[in-house]
């Protein structure tokens, strides 16, 4: 599971507020805690700010946490909150971010040209990338939340419910439904038909 | 023995190794034998390996040492002074709140224009329910006012109407319907009161042989509603049923709704919806006062009357219902409502051009289209489909110019992230060629 390598000295340390160990802290979690953000929102932007204001979070509240050993479960509590707080908002002031995607595309480029792959077979890992970026990006918070903590992360049932403040039985509801939409909009993204792009275009 | 359904409940822990041996046991078994369970768990693999083999990039540790930088500075301003937000006045607050949902106030600003307007049609109607001898008596000042005042408030664009009032019912419909009115004035903007005192006079004057006469000509600066009530329902006889019902009013009113939605697909943006609805307009007055109160500070919402009337005028409601357009300015939609309202027609007619081959004479209609709707996201729609016909007849240069034209202002802020893509890539494919 993510989170767990940390040290539990580290951890200890951090929670005392001892000089110097939030950073240490901080750079033990941060490349991980990126990617589970990711994982949710799908862009970069979204994911920069969410991982900000867990950070800061986690020097604010770390102090609170009783149980160190929930500390994996806490943070990822927390990083799930704050993708879903910042969905509802965007959601309100919906906008064309053009540049972003552009700046995203660019640096999707860039990292795929590091690995020595033919140019064939990163062009197909970038697209297939997006494809299920845009994909899960579609799905609710929630259910959203229930795929990325199922499949990606390996949590059981029990605990997810548990982080998101449910029954199992809404969990399982969560991840059927993402699933069934995930199936619907990848099987049609990757069947990659070009006769059905206009129509495609048309209802967009 | 489980049954599908069963077996199918369990695959999730199957496939995470979380089921006891003998569970997975019969799990396995029942894999073995149907074909039907065994796909669905395939499918859950791929689904399950895709999912993973899509990882984000690594944003590399520049961005880290960035983002740690401006963390480590936001909490560095955190320890110095207090909380901000305990240090801004509570205006300040509400004009924050005001600005993180604009939407919110946004629909608050159309149902109080809205509710404004019904209730000021209330009051035509009762004045007309009245029907008593020419010879009978003159309103009083503060009524004149009053009533000048809700339909200056509201700028309704009535027909000259004649309404004659008798001196017993007066008293009645100033208690009934509009003494509420009054605080309203008190908390508007000074030009409001202005112009309605105005109004006044002008009502004062025509009063002179004992009739009201109303004639508003003056268009006045802004509009919340537009309404054409062409024919109200016949006035009844004037009996005290008719008097009791004037003291609870309640009125049926018709709204046409027309989503303009940020985002909104061309079905939706052209999808109307009527909807029928019971309101009591002195509820809703106390309750605009209320609100007037609260957000003074608030700019007040205006908007094109000319626009909103010719609206009104260019549809053809049924009688007695009230129109409510969502304006120009609340929404900040750049084209105007009548220019809309044809657009979809012209759109499908080009459409129907189209797929009857004649591929030439489609061009130019959804030129037209394009070029009547400059700014609009039915200008995007129209010069796709030029572009997708020049490229069906082979005009692969003219549809890549078209297609590029696509991802320009002004009709680049009208596509979404995946239809800038799908011409991206069409560029891309024609550009091969």
């Amino acid at each position: 599971m993510r989170f767990d390598a940390v040290p539990p000295d580290l951890l200890r340390r951090a929670s005392e507020q001892a000089p110097g160990a939030f950073d240490e802290l901080c750079t033990a979690v941060q490349v991980d805690l990126y990617a589970f953000i990711f994982s949710h929102l799908r862009n970069h932007d979204d994911t920069d700010e969410v991982l900000q204001e867990c950070l800061y979070r986690l020097h604010r509240h770390l102090v609170k946490l009783d149980d160190l050993s929930r500390f994996p479960w806490w943070l990822m509590k927390m990083a799930v909150n704050q993708c879903a707080t910042l969905k509802a908002r965007s959601q309100k002031h919906d906008t064309v971010e053009l540049e972003d995607n552009l700046e995203l595309q660019g640096a999707n480029h860039l990292a795929a040209a590091t690995p020595p792959a033919s140019p064939r077979e990163s062009a197909q890992r970038s697209d297939m990338r997006r494809c299920v970026n845009e994909a899960v990006a579609t799905l609710p918070p929630r259910q959203r939340s229930a795929i990325v903590l199922f499949e990606l992360e390996h949590q059981p049932i029990s605990e997810i419910a548990r982080m998101l403040e449910c029954s199992e039985g809404t969990v399982k509801f969560n991840l059927h439904e993402g699933r069934k939409k995930l199936r619907v909009i990848l099987t049609e993204t990757l069947a990659d038909d070009v006769t059905s792009a206009p129509r495609e275009v048309r209802e967009s | 023995m489980m049954n599908c359904e069963q077996i199918q409940e369990l695959l999730d822990e199957y496939r995470m190794k979380r089921l006891a041996p003998e569970e997975a046991a019969t799990v396995a078994e029942h894999l073995a034998g149907c074909t039907a369970c065994a796909e669905e768990l395939a499918m859950l693999q791929r689904l399950n390996a895709t999912l993973n083999s899509s990882g984000p990039e690594d944003p590399g540790t520049e961005y880290f040492a960035a983002m740690r930088k401006k963390l480590n500075q936001r909490i560095a301003a955190d320890d110095v002074t207090i909380s901000p937000a305990s240090e801004t006045s509570p205006q300040a607050k509400v004009m924050d709140v005001k600005e993180r949902n604009p939407r919110r106030y946004r629909w608050m600003e159309i149902a109080a224009a809205f509710l404004i307007g019904a209730s000021a049609m209330l009051l035509l109607q009762s004045i007309e329910q009245q029907q008593v001898g020419p010879d009978e008596t003159h309103l009083s000042l503060s009524r004149k006012k009053e009533l000048a005042f809700a339909d200056d408030e509201t700028r309704l664009n009535f027909p000259a109407t004649e309404a004659r009032s008798e001196i017993g019912n007066t008293d009645r419909i100033q208690q009934s319907a509009s003494s509420k009115a009054l605080p309203a004035a008190a908390s508007l903007p000074a030009t409001f009161k202005e112009s309605s005192s105005l109004e006044g006079k002008n009502v004062e004057q025509q009063t002179k042989d004992s009739e009201l006469l109303w004639s508003f000509s003056d268009a006045p600066k802004a509009a919340h509603v537009a309404s054409a009530p062409s024919a109200a329902p016949a006035p009844p006889a004037p009996t005290d049923k008719n008097m009791m019902a004037m003291a609870s009013p309640e009125i049926t009113v018709q709204i046409l709704s027309i989503p303009v939605k940020d985002g909104a697909s061309v079905e939706e943006r052209y999808s109307r919806t009527t909807t029928e609805t019971r309101i009591n307009p002195m509820a809703i007055l106390q309750e605009i006062n209320r609100n007037a109160e609260n957000e003074r500070s608030a700019p007040a919402p205006t908007v094109d009357i000319a626009g909103a009337m010719a609206a009104a005028q260019a549809s053809t409601p049924a009688p007695g219902s009230v129109h409510v357009w969502r304006s120009k300015t609340i929404d900040s939609a750049t084209t105007s409502i009548t220019t809309q309202t044809d657009a979809l027609p012209n759109y499908l007619a080009a459409e129907d051009i189209a797929s009857a081959g004649s591929t030439s004479e489609a061009i130019i209609k959804f030129s037209e289209i394009a070029t009547t709707n400059p700014k609009s996201h039915v200008a995007l729609r129209a010069t796709l489909r030029i572009a997708e016909l020049q490229e069906a007849t082979g005009d692969a240069a003219g549809a890549l110019e078209t297609y590029r034209k696509c991802l320009q202002p002004p009709l680049l802020v009208h596509a979404s992230p995946t239809l800038r893509d799908e011409i991206e890539r069409r560029i891309a494919r024609l550009a091969v060629r």
